[in-house]
C-alpha cells in the first residue's frame, strides 16, 4: 500500500474515544528542574504525561509538588500509583489521583519489587477490574505477557502496557518475542513501557508495531533532556511512518541494488606461470 | 490520630482546616482523605478531626 504524503494527523491515536496525534507519552520524573521539564515536555511534543500521588512531607513547609510546574490544560494528565505494592494500595490512590487531578486516567502499577520493579500480574488484574468498574480509564503497566495483556483487555483496560525491560534500566527491549504477540493479538492499544534507552529503541518498538511509547528515564538523564525529548519525537514518528510504509521482506543472501548488466570490468587478468 | 501514617498529637476542637494550617499546607495544592471521606483541591470542608481518625494528605508530584 502507498501512503504517499502522510500527515501527523492522519493516524491518531485513539484511547479511550480520545484522539491524540503524538504517540510519545513521557514521564515527569527524575528531571533536575521544573524548567527543564517543562522545555523537554514541549520538545517531546507529547500530549500525555504522567505525574505520580504523594504524601505531602509533613514538618516540611514549602515542599514543592508539580501543580504549579505543568500547564494542565495542554496535557492528558495520566497519574500512576507508583509505589502501589498490592491492588488495595493501588486502588485507594488512584481515588486520590482522581480527586487531585480531576482526570478518571490512570496509569496502574502494582509493583511489590523494589529491585526489579516488576509488577504483580495477579494483582495489577484484580485492581484492574475494581477500576474498570468504578469508571476509571486504566492503563495498566504489566509484563509482556500476552494472556495477561488479553486478560487486561477484556475487563475494560483502555490500554495494555509492557515493559520493554525493567524501569530506568535503559536496557531497550528485550521482551521483543512476546510484544510482537501481544501487537498480533491486541484489541486495545499496545503502549511499550519502561526501560527504552535510545531514540532508537523507541523507533523499533514502533516498528514492530506497538501504537504508543512511554518514556522518562531516557530523556530526564539524558545530558541534553530537551535535546533527547526532540529525539524521541523524532524516532517515534519516524518508527510510526515506517511501520505504515511496510518494510521489505528479508532475505538470507544479499539482493544487489545497482544492475547486475553492464558492469564495466578490467580485461581478465593475466595469470603468471 | 494519624497523618500520613504518622502519629499526630490531637487536641480537642481540632479541625482539618486548622490542621492544615498547622502543617502549612496550602488547601488548594492537596487531596484529603479523612478515614473513608475523600475531599478535592479547595473542596476540604473545616469539619473536626476525632483522636481515632486517619488522615492522608497528598498531592501530585513528579512521577513516569
Amino acid at each position: 500500500m502507498h501512503e504517499a504524503g502522510l500527515q501527523r494527523g492522519d493516524d491518531p491515536l485513539v484511547i479511550a474515544g480520545q484522539t491524540f496525534r503524538s504517540r510519545l507519552m513521557v514521564g515527569t520524573g527524575k528531571y533536575t528542574d521544573f524548567a527543564i521539564m517543562r522545555e523537554a515536555l514541549v520538545a517531546s511534543g507529547a500530549e500525555i504525561v504522567t505525574v505520580s500521588i504523594r504524601r505531602v512531607e509533613l514538618g516540611a513547609p514549602g515542599h514543592v509538588g508539580i501543580l504549579d510546574a505543568i500547564d494542565f490544560a495542554s496535557y492528558q494528565l495520566l497519574p500512576n500509583t507508583a509505589g502501589c505494592r498490592t491492588a488495595d494500595e493501588a486502588v485507594r490512590v488512584a481515588r486520590l489521583a482522581r480527586a487531585m487531578s480531576e482526570t478518571n486516567w490512570v496509569k496502574l502499577e502494582v509493583i511489590p519489587d523494589a529491585k526489579y520493579l516488576l509488577p504483580d500480574p495477579v494483582e495489577t488484574l484484580r485492581a484492574a477490574e475494581i477500576l474498570v468498574d468504578a469508571g476509571f480509564v486504566v492503563l495498566p503497566y504489566m509484563h509482556a505477557d500476552p494472556v495477561l495483556a488479553r486478560r487486561l483487555a477484556e475487563v475494560g483496560c483502555a490500554t495494555v502496557m509492557p515493559l520493554a525491560s525493567p524501569i530506568g534500566s535503559g536496557r531497550g527491549i528485550l521482551t521483543r518475542a512476546a510484544l510482537e504477540i501481544i501487537v498480533e493479538e491486541a484489541t486495545v492499544p499496545v503502549v511499550v513501557d519502561a526501560g527504552l534507552g535510545v531514540p532508537s529503541e523507541a523507533a523499533a518498538a514502533m516498528e514492530l508495531g506497538a501504537d504508543a511509547v512511554l518514556v522518562n528515564t531516557a530523556i530526564a538523564e539524558a545530558r541534553d533532556p530537551v535535546a533527547m525529548a526532540a529525539a524521541f519525537r523524532k524516532a517515534v514518528e519516524a518508527g510510526r511512518e515506517g511501520l505504515r510504509a511496510g518494510r521489505m521482506a528479508t532475505r538470507a543472501h544479499a539482493s544487489p541494488s545497482s544492475p547486475t548488466a553492464g558492469v564495466v570490468r578490467m580485461p581478465e587478468p593475466e595469470v603468471p606461470v | 490520630m494519624y497523618v500520613n501514617g504518622e502519629q499526630y498529637a490531637h487536641r480537642d476542637g481540632l479541625t482539618l482546616h486548622a490542621l492544615l494550617a498547622e502543617l502549612q499546607v496550602e488547601q488548594g495544592a492537596v487531596v484529603v482523605m479523612h478515614d473513608d471521606k475523600l475531599y478535592g483541591a479547595g473542596k476540604i470542608p473545616d469539619v473536626l478531626v476525632a483522636a481515632p481518625d486517619v488522615i492522608e494528605i497528598v498531592t501530585m508530584m513528579q512521577g513516569g
